[in-house]
């Protein structure tokens, strides 16, 4: 299934768990060629996984101008490290793990608060458009603490695992599920019938 | 539990525009590149045969050199033409390159590269032979520098080579003198 954001950019939207896993051939290929040097390997890697990336980084952080530093950042480190990179492995799993990496050290920097409050508070003067998220899914996501909201994006968009997340979040992988689990529980709640169904 | 419906609202959420952003990070990424870092023992520690492609890691010179060892003689001369005296520094099949250096016999012209219109079609054949980088040529030139040094260390000061490895990606050979002169 395809669509298009706002900017023109064609987004595929097929589940990211599922193309996190598979492997295509060619994306083992472009690897190695990226790690021979092609800068024209380098670029569809990038172009590939940006948009995942960016994704990510927005949700979690819920900040546009932060969003982008965090995925250029997690991008460029994971070419400056493409080398080490084991080209038989796939690549968006490393890739998710950087961004998850950097967008909780922004949260961790001082920043959650901020973006919690101007979400929550002045909607209309936030960084984040509420509209760029379904209207439901952006207030209640808006009211999760900012780990928690962490948590829900990691498992269910980058398809991390407990171990992963608790890695980290510095937490056991007992307490992300608990919190996971209560993260889903507030949003279920929260959220109209008509868009959990 | 089903948790579709969260992961349905994720991917469907709409992000802001990022598209200047990420071109600009493809420029960054693009200038970034890995410049072909890998070293070349890396490479060669493949099963494979790396032999440089200029120099195919073989140089000539009409320098005081060391015999072959029957068995890398016999190996080398079944990938390239071997004339005479060959000294192998470093042979494949344990993470080394094929490093060879070879000595003209009398009336060898230095100028003209060892082997050059001989034919070469077992090497040109041969699958497991590739083509290396520039750098690779010198990396393994020098890594043979190295090893060549270190065999050097039987022949008396006064007539030892001084060797090293020149702007052309070659061993030269400082003191170099002719085969008969030292042979008196």
């Amino acid at each position: 299934m395809n669509g298009s954001t706002s900017d023109g950019e064609a987004v595929l939207t097929a589940p990211l768990a599922l193309r996190a896993g598979v492997r295509s051939a060619d994306e083992g290929e472009l690897v190695r060629q990226a790690q021979r040097g092609s800068r024209d390997a380098v670029e569809a890697i990038v172009r590939r996984h940006w948009h995942e990336a960016h994704r990510a980084a927005f949700l979690i952080v819920r900040d546009e101008a932060a969003a982008e530093d965090i995925a250029q950042e997690s991008m460029l480190a994971a070419i400056r490290e493409i080398e080490r990179f084991d080209s038989r492995r796939p690549i968006a799993p490393w890739l998710h793990r950087i961004v998850a990496n950097r967008s909780i050290d922004w949260l961790r920097a001082g920043n959650r608060d901020a973006a919690a409050t101007e979400l929550l508070h002045s909607p209309s003067e936030a960084s984040v458009d509420p509209r760029t998220l379904p209207a439901d899914l952006a207030e209640a996501m808006g009211r999760l603490p900012a780990d928690d909201r962490a948590i829900v994006v990691l498992r269910h968009l980058l398809d991390l695992s407990s171990d992963e997340i608790g890695a980290l979040l510095s937490m056991p992988a007992a307490t992300v599920r608990t919190r996971l689990r209560r993260a889903l529980s507030v949003l279920r709640a929260d959220l109209k019938p008509e868009t959990r169904s | 539990m089903s948790t579709g419906w969260i992961e349905s609202g994720l991917r469907e959420a709409h992000v802001p525009p990022s598209g200047e952003r990420r071109e600009r990070t493809v420029a960054l990424a693009r200038a970034i590149a890995p410049q072909s870092r890998r070293s070349w023992h890396a490479r060669v520690a493949r099963p494979r045969i790396l032999v440089p492609a200029a120099a195919l890691a073989i140089t000539a010179m009409t320098a005081p050199g060391q015999a072959a060892t029957k068995e890398a003689a016999h190996l080398v001369s079944n990938i390239v033409p071997l004339r005479s005296h060959a000294l192998v520094v470093s042979t494949p099949g344990r993470g080394g390159s094929l490093g060879v250096i070879m000595r003209a016999g009398p009336g060898h012209d230095p100028s003209k590269p060892f082997g050059a219109g001989r034919p070469n079609d077992p090497f040109r054949n041969n699958p497991n032979v590739h083509p290396a980088t520039r750098a690779e040529a010198r990396a393994a030139t020098q890594h043979s520098l190295d090893r060549l040094r270190a065999t050097l260390r039987g022949i008396p000061a006064d007539r030892r080579p001084t060797l090293r490895v020149g702007p052309s990606g070659r061993i030269q050979v400082l003191n170099a003198r002719p085969r008969h002169a030292q042979q008196r």
